[in-house]
């Protein structure tokens, strides 16, 4: 029986990088990760078990060494393989398209995210990008990385896209708005 | 209209679902009659005024939440995690 060799191919593949004005965007290689839901009243054991392979519980809204608040009970690991724990544990490599919008992201963001981008460095939310549900996480001021379930990849390109070309094309009018 | 999550902070009305009057939260038992269950599933009052109803946080952290708000002025008074409230 041969073996088949799968390509793999990232979720934006063809797609990003592009820069436009002041604005770059390119796709996040994020590897390997997990969503991680404690069962009730067991968050304490599943942070010490993970503080044994080096990943920090996050808080709300909140990233830390290795794995980031994903919602009410809920975070992502960063890990090649995860400890025993009492939690319902789920694969969730492969299945999220992360970009990073470097440059005015507040300015490209502000079009696309009902929420005050106004965060300190480390804050994550669970938002909306239009009219798809989001993850945006603050990087730093000048730097956001947005994550949306893979199959809409490509419409959170084209969103990104279109706003950071109207606001380059603002800018070229040169003219105080 | 913006709802204060409890988790999330104040946010629009958009990341939120609407999921109908907090009467969810108390169902009658098994044997409580048609009467309880009636009311249960059918009666609904529809107040100018003060109403507690749930929502679900789904374009956010995915909490359930009773909010309590006043259908005249629309002012939201109070918003808890469904789980919090005493049944």
């Amino acid at each position: 029986m041969s073996v088949v060799n799968l390509i793999a191919k990232s979720a934006c593949a063809g797609l990003l990088p592009v820069t436009i004005g002041d604005v770059t965007l390119a796709e996040v290689d994020v590897g390997q990760m997990w969503s991680v839901s404690p069962f009730a009243g067991s968050e304490k054991d599943c942070a010490v078990a993970l503080k044994a392979v080096g990943v920090a519980w996050p808080q709300v809204g909140q990233r830390a060494e290795g794995a980031y608040w994903l919602g009410l009970d809920q975070v992502m690991v960063y890990a090649d393989a995860l400890p025993e724990m009492p939690a319902a544990v789920t694969d969730q490599s492969d299945a999220w398209a992360v970009v990073s919008v470097s440059g005015d992201a507040q300015t490209v963001l502000a079009r696309l995210v009902p929420v005050d981008l106004r965060v300190p460095e480390g804050a994550v939310m669970r938002t909306l990008v239009g009219h798809m549900t989001a993850h945006v996480s603050c990087v730093a001021h000048d730097r956001f990385e947005v994550m949306v379930m893979r199959s809409m990849a490509r419409t959170l390109v084209h969103d990104l896209t279109t706003a950071a070309e109207a606001i380059a094309a603002r800018g070229a009018l040169d003219v105080d708005i | 209209m913006r709802i204060n999550c409890p988790v999330c902070g104040e946010r629009d009305r958009r990341e939120f679902y609407y999921v109908g009057d907090a009467v969810a939260l108390d169902r009658p038992d098994r044997d409580a009659g048609l009467d309880a269950w009636d009311s249960y599933v059918h009666l609904r009052d529809n107040p100018a005024g003060l109403t507690r109803d749930l929502w679900h946080h789904e374009a956010g952290c995915g909490a359930w939440l009773v909010v309590t708000r006043n259908t005249g002025t629309h002012a939201v008074s109070d918003v808890v995690l469904a789980r919090e409230v005493v049944r």
